[in-house]
This record gives C-alpha cells, sequence and structure tokens, in this order.
C-alpha cells in the first residue's frame, strides 16, 4: 500500500491533479502533495505547460488551400444520378435511332402494301427487279465511260498488237511486290515482347 | 441545422452522399489543427501545406474506409501523421530549429521555415515577454523526436485522450504513455527555468 509520506506521486497521478481542476483529488495524493515538495513542483510544471501549450496559435494554412484541396477531392456521386448520367447518351441516341427506324419502316410498309397493293411475294419480285435493273444501268453507264474516255479503242490495240499476256504478267508481278512490301512493313511494326532478364 | 453545427459524423455522411458544402465545412474545420500539427513537425509552411494538402485528399478520397465507430478527426490526424513521419523518415529532418529548417541555407529560406506566432492584444512588454516564451516553448518541442512531438501536441493542444492519440500513432497506449512522459521531462529540462517564473 502506498505511504502518502514517503511514496512520490507517480506519473498519471501527477497528471491526474494538473489537468483535472474539477475533479476530487485523491486524498492520499493530495495529502502527500502538501507535504512533498518535488511532487509540488511537478504537478506545477505540467499545469504550467499544459497552460501555454493549450494557448500555442493554430498556423493557418494560406488562402487557398480549401481551394486546392477541392480540386483533387474526387467528389462521390449518388448512384441514381450515376446511372442517368451514364445511360443518358446512350438512351437518347438508342432511342433516335429506334424511332427513326420504326418511321421508316412503318412509311414504307404503308406505301408499299397499303397504297401500292403489293404482296410479300410481289414486293420480293419487285426489289430483284428493281436490282436487275440498276446493275445494268450501271453496267452500260461504265461500258458508255470507258468508250468516252477511250480506253475500250486502247484495250483492243493490246490485243491486236499481241501485248495481253505480258501486261497481264506485269499487273500480277506488280499487285505480288505491292502485297509483299505491306506485308514487310506490317511485320517491322510488331513489336516482338520477350522475357526482362535481371542483369547481374 | 447549418453545416457548421453539424457533428463531424453527419458532415461524413453528407460527404458520402456528394455533398460538397459538407466536404467544405469538413476542410474549414479542420485546416488549422492539422495544418498546425504538419507545421510544427516539419518547419517549412511550403511542405506543411503540401502534406496538409495530401491528408486531406487521401482522407476525403477514401471516407468509404473510414470506421464511424472512432473519431473522424482521430482518422484524419492518423493519415496526416503517417504521411508526416513518412516524409520525415525519408529526409531524416528530426531536429529542426524555431528560426528555420536545418536546411534552410538562404535567409528566405530561413524566413519561410520559421513559426510566426499569431499577434495578440497585449501591452507591448507582455507581448514580447509572451513571444519570447512563445518561441521557446516552440524551440524545445521543435527539439523533440518527432514521436514525442507528435504525442505532446496531440495531448496538450489538441486535448487528444490517450486512446486516441495510440490510435492515431498506431502505438500500444503504454508506448504513448512513455512518449508524453519523455517529451514531459526533456521539456521540463529546457523550460523549468521560465515556465515556474512567477
Amino acid at each position: 500500500m502506498k505511504d502518502s509520506q514517503t511514496d512520490h506521486l507517480t506519473a498519471d497521478e501527477i497528471e491526474r491533479l494538473a489537468t483535472e481542476t474539477t475533479a476530487e483529488e485523491p486524498h492520499t495524493s493530495a495529502k502527500h502533495l502538501r507535504t512533498c515538495g518535488a511532487c509540488r513542483r511537478e504537478v506545477d510544471f505540467l499545469r504550467a505547460l499544459d497552460r501555454r501549450l493549450v494557448a500555442l496559435p493554430h498556423a493557418a494554412p494560406s488562402a487557398g488551400f480549401e481551394g486546392a484541396v477541392m480540386a483533387r477531392v474526387r467528389m462521390p456521386v449518388p448512384w441514381r444520378k450515376r446511372a442517368v448520367e451514364a445511360l443518358r447518351p446512350r438512351w437518347a441516341g438508342l432511342a433516335a435511332a429506334t424511332a427513326s427506324v420504326a418511321l421508316a419502316v412503318g412509311a414504307m410498309s404503308y406505301w408499299l402494301f397499303g397504297v401500292q397493293q403489293l404482296t410479300p411475294s410481289g414486293l420480293a419480285a419487285f426489289v430483284l427487279d428493281s436490282a436487275r435493273v440498276l446493275a445494268l444501268r450501271g453496267l452500260i453507264a461504265a461500258g458508255q465511260l470507258s468508250y468516252s474516255l477511250g480506253l475500250t479503242q486502247l484495250a483492243e490495240s493490246v490485243v491486236a498488237a499481241g501485248w495481253a499476256p505480258a501486261l497481264a504478267a506485269l499487273a500480277a508481278l506488280g499487285t505480288a511486290g505491292f502485297v509483299s512490301m505491306m506485308i514487310m512493313w506490317r511485320l517491322m511494326q510488331v513489336r516482338i515482347s520477350r522475357p526482362r532478364v535481371a542483369r547481374r | 441545422m447549418t453545416y457548421s453545427e453539424k457533428s463531424d459524423q453527419e458532415l461524413v455522411r453528407l460527404c458520402r452522399r456528394g455533398d460538397e458544402r459538407a466536404v467544405r465545412e469538413i476542410i474549414s474545420r479542420f485546416e488549422r489543427p492539422v495544418f498546425s500539427l504538419i507545421y510544427r513537425m516539419v518547419r517549412d509552411r511550403e511542405l506543411a501545406e503540401d502534406l496538409a494538402q495530401e491528408a486531406f485528399v487521401r482522407t476525403l478520397n477514401n471516407l468509404r474506409r473510414y470506421d464511424p465507430s472512432y473519431r473522424f478527426s482521430s482518422w484524419l490526424f492518423k493519415i496526416a501523421y503517417n504521411l508526416t513521419v513518412d516524409h520525415l523518415r525519408r529526409k531524416e529532418l528530426d531536429t529542426v530549429s524555431i528560426h528555420g529548417a536545418p536546411d534552410a541555407v538562404s535567409p528566405d529560406r530561413q524566413a519561410a521555415t520559421s513559426i510566426t506566432l499569431a499577434a495578440s492584444d497585449e501591452r507591448p512588454d507582455e507581448l514580447l515577454e509572451a513571444r519570447e516564451l512563445g518561441d521557446e516553448i516552440e524551440t524545445a518541442i521543435g527539439d523533440l523526436r518527432p514521436e514525442y512531438r507528435t504525442a505532446i501536441l496531440l495531448r496538450h493542444v489538441e486535448g487528444r485522450s490517450y486512446e486516441e492519440i495510440a490510435r492515431t500513432m498506431d502505438v500500444p497506449l503504454g508506448t504513448v504513455k512513455t512518449f508524453i512522459h519523455r517529451a514531459r521531462a526533456e521539456l521540463k529540462e529546457a523550460l523549468e527555468h521560465r515556465m515556474l517564473e512567477p
């Protein structure tokens, strides 16, 4: 058991006496303090130190501190807002595309099956016939163009002179050379990854 | 209820929901204590601002990891303390002076790294006296080891309990008591002649 006359106070007891002003001081500690100058000095010093340290001013950061922190903080976004934000552009685009396609299909169907009174097989025949007509018109236009540019006459003179096989061979060689060059160029771009070897 | 009247826990809850005003309130509530602690440890205003900024950014960007059963400020101080100690370990900036950081080689640098105490409305002689004593206290605190310095500042300047300091510094309770006991002994040696004057 502690003897209030001889045993000095512990660090905890000194701190309690120095910092807790309202609490009742334990009888033995208070009694010891009245008779022990060393412990009294300890308590007095701690009281003075605490008073001084509590009074130490808080240093303030610069005026732009808050703004600098805010610029780097990733503000959490509520999940509902996040979902709407994430889906809004896709939804808008998807809805517009779907509406456009539906409108076009509806209008076309109405015109073909309503106004033109077509059946599905009639529609298929109409589509095939239209494609055939378009292809023929394309061929005819290409022939007219080559004739007006003089390509037809040129081809006739090449065939008449017997240069056709040589030209065909040259074209084949040129094509093969071009393809080979493209392959080489592509291969030069490929980086071969090798396992890293530690230096000794 | 205004934001300044809300509790720390309430502000954290609002921050998690993305309330920007709550984030600003947290910064304004803790910027001075956090900055002061770091400033007193590194004695370099620019560096202290960088470290304090980093501490706030890490804290606010990781609010999901915060355990609400502990005080928010303890968690914030812990992050600030760890960042500062990591920096000090890297730079080996253990001993500092009130007149500037030891690596302050020019007058400008010394001015930037010395602590300026706030002016008060005391009489000039009292102000001078208080400033001198304040300087001595700051010097004595600056001469402490970083662990002792943090423990004594958290205990006396921030009024934290031993348990909170232990959590902040991530050391056992007994170690905190040892830190504070030794810090007081060193401060007593340095300041007793001034502190106990009538």
